[in-house]
């Protein structure tokens, strides 16, 4: 079994990579670049210019710079919302369910029997189904014995649109590989029905797939789903790359190779575009790749830029935790939370770090709307921010003790606490205005 | 080699409760006393779907068993520093090559599997 030795070797090379070390180190020098950000309330400094974002073209090659909306210069408004719902964890002898998706008024989660919270590895499979408000669950027949690999497995990621719920399960209990499949099922009812699995993209020369940019999660949009996989090229090498299928089922097609981590827009998705690092040895290759923009993709498969890094351009200054929907689409690109629309258009910088060193990370997009909970591990989150990207307005709620998870639909938000240490979702309105 | 690695129960030698850089009992803190000698130490973490998860990792829900790297604290020793040999693979989610956190919000991580030396 040849992947399983990936988690070993890659821990082998982070300690070689760590070599000797002293202690303690340095404390960080300040850094001049990094955006201050001020409570409510505080005097903020002048205003500044936008940062440089000379890292970034527009599909023409032309420089785009998006304009500075500070959380503290607009005093953003923290609101009272009407809550709907709670997801609570069970107590912890009980099985365990948790919030994956919302649509409309639905909630899709997952479920996880009590026995896997034991230790480190999966005891027996979890499953899926809707959440009524009131705390109803009402699960999806079992795929456990599906596509079997003859382990238990665990929902990794799902999304749900007017007619589909879609999903993809893993046997995996680490960050290194995993033996995805994907599957599909009417909101109205029906059958579980398995879309792909990993075998798929591979030779039989493995027995999993490696994870080579995060896990594979379906998104519904443009009447397919899409997902992006480690596909096997036929150097041997791993890379990724971005499919879809009908949610009835059907042959999977190749949307783009070179690709990862599609999230949906009109008429197809937003995904990581990647090329091969040049004159790297075959044998050296396995993570000599890097990432090169933003790309559209649509339902046909044709591919336009939306954003182009600069071929110097810092890790640092890349699109992570990419969301999108409609028009709009929002990533974090080093401290900062950036949103523009799908024809190119810049729309906002929100500068960070937020006030206590928290950090941007989860975030949603739904309706023009954009969602996240600034987040220091230490200390938690205090607040949800949404920023509604056609208005301009820019709202808080007040949630100590928050984890970043953000969920939302047109219709409905949730974000997640965790005053003991156990994520509750709490589901609310979507605020207008 | 400047690795050091004893496979063995450091949580078993401390009653089973593996300990994680407190500032006030360092001196018998096996991740201040490895850093001390100048060695990186392995940290077998364990996170569980709706708990915490450090660095980005996803919210899925399986359970994650992951290895990581301490490499060095703060001068208090109340701010651990890590490496994350997942990085590359999950740098789009906002995982990090390297990464601090306090002892006493990261002491969760250890509880099931403990630290090796």
């Amino acid at each position: 079994m040849r992947l399983a030795k990936l988690g070993v070797a890659g821990v082998a090379a982070a300690v070689l990579l760590g070599g000797c070390v002293t202690s303690p180190d340095r404390p960080p020098s300040p850094s001049p670049s990094v955006p201050v950000a001020h409570s409510p309330g505080q005097s903020s400094s002048p205003p500044s210019a936008a940062p440089s974002d000379d890292a970034l073209r527009n599909a023409a090659g032309e420089e785009v710079v998006f304009p500075v909306v500070e959380i503290a210069e607009v005093r953003p408004e923290t609101i009272k919302i009407t809550e709907i719902a709670k997801v609570a964890p069970p107590p912890l002898d009980q099985d365990q369910v948790g919030v994956l998706a919302l649509e409309g008024k639905e909630t899709l989660v997952w479920f996880l029997p009590v026995e896997n919270y034991s230790g480190e590895g999966m005891i027996k499979s979890g499953g899926i189904g809707f959440r009524t408000d009131d705390g109803e669950l009402s699960l999806f027949d079992s795929t456990e014995h599906v596509a079997s690999d003859g382990r238990p497995r665990g929902i990794i990621g799902a999304d749900l649109d007017d007619d589909w719920a879609v999903w993809s399960e893993s046997s995996s209990t680490d960050l290194y590989q995993s033996n995805w499949r994907v599957f599909s099922q009417r909101r109205g009812g029906g059958a579980p029905r398995l879309l792909a699995v990993a075998e798929d993209q591979r030779s039989a020369n493995w027995e999993t797939s490696p994870i080579v940019s995060g896990d594979s999660l379906p998104i519904l949009s443009a009447g397919l789903v899409w997902w992006h996989t480690a596909w096997e090229r036929p150097d041997g090498i791993f890379r990724p790359r971005v499919v879809a299928v009908p949610p009835d089922g059907g042959d999977v097609k190749v949307m783009l190779d070179m690709a990862s981590t599609p999230t949906p827009v009109t008429g197809g998705v937003v995904a990581t575009q990647v090329v091969d690092d040049p004159g790297v040895p075959v044998d050296e290759r396995a993570y000599a790749y890097h990432e090169t923009g933003l790309v559209l993709i649509d339902a046909s498969g044709a591919v336009t830029d939306l954003l182009r890094y600069s071929e110097d351009v810092d890790a640092g200054r890349l699109a992570r935790n990419v969301a999108s929907d409609g028009d709009t689409v929002a990533f974090v690109m080093g401290d900062d939370v950036l949103v523009m629309r799908i024809d190119g258009t810049p729309v906002a910088r929100i500068p960070g770090p937020a006030p206590e060193g928290r950090e941007f990370t989860d975030l949603a997009v739904c309706d023009g709307k954009v969602l996240f909970t600034p987040y220091n591990a230490d200390i938690g989150g205090d607040t949800v921010v949404i920023y509604d990207s056609v208005s301009g307005a820019l709202k808080t709620i007040d949630a100590p003790d928050a984890f970043p998870w953000v969920y939302c639909s047109d219709e409905r938000v949730g974000w997640t606490q965790a005053p003991d240490g156990w994520g509750i979702v709490t589901i609310a309105e979507m605020v207008t205005g | 080699m400047c690795v050091k690695l004893i496979i063995g129960a450091i949580a078993g030698l401390l009653g089973g409760m593996p300990v994680l850089a407190h500032a006030d009992d360092g001196g018998d803190d096996p991740f201040i006393n490895t850093i001390g000698d100048g060695y990186p130490i392995a940290i077998d973490t364990v996170e569980y779907p709706n708990g915490a998860h450090y660095n980005n990792h996803p919210n899925r829900s399986t359970v994650i068993g992951h290895w990581i790297v301490g490499r060095g604290h703060e001068s208090d020793a109340k701010t651990l520093k890590f490496l994350d040999p997942a990085n590359e693979l999950w740098k789009q989610y906002g995982t990090k090559a390297s990464f601090s956190q306090s002892a006493s919000s990261f002491h969760k991580y250890v509880t099931t599997n403990g630290i090796v030396g």
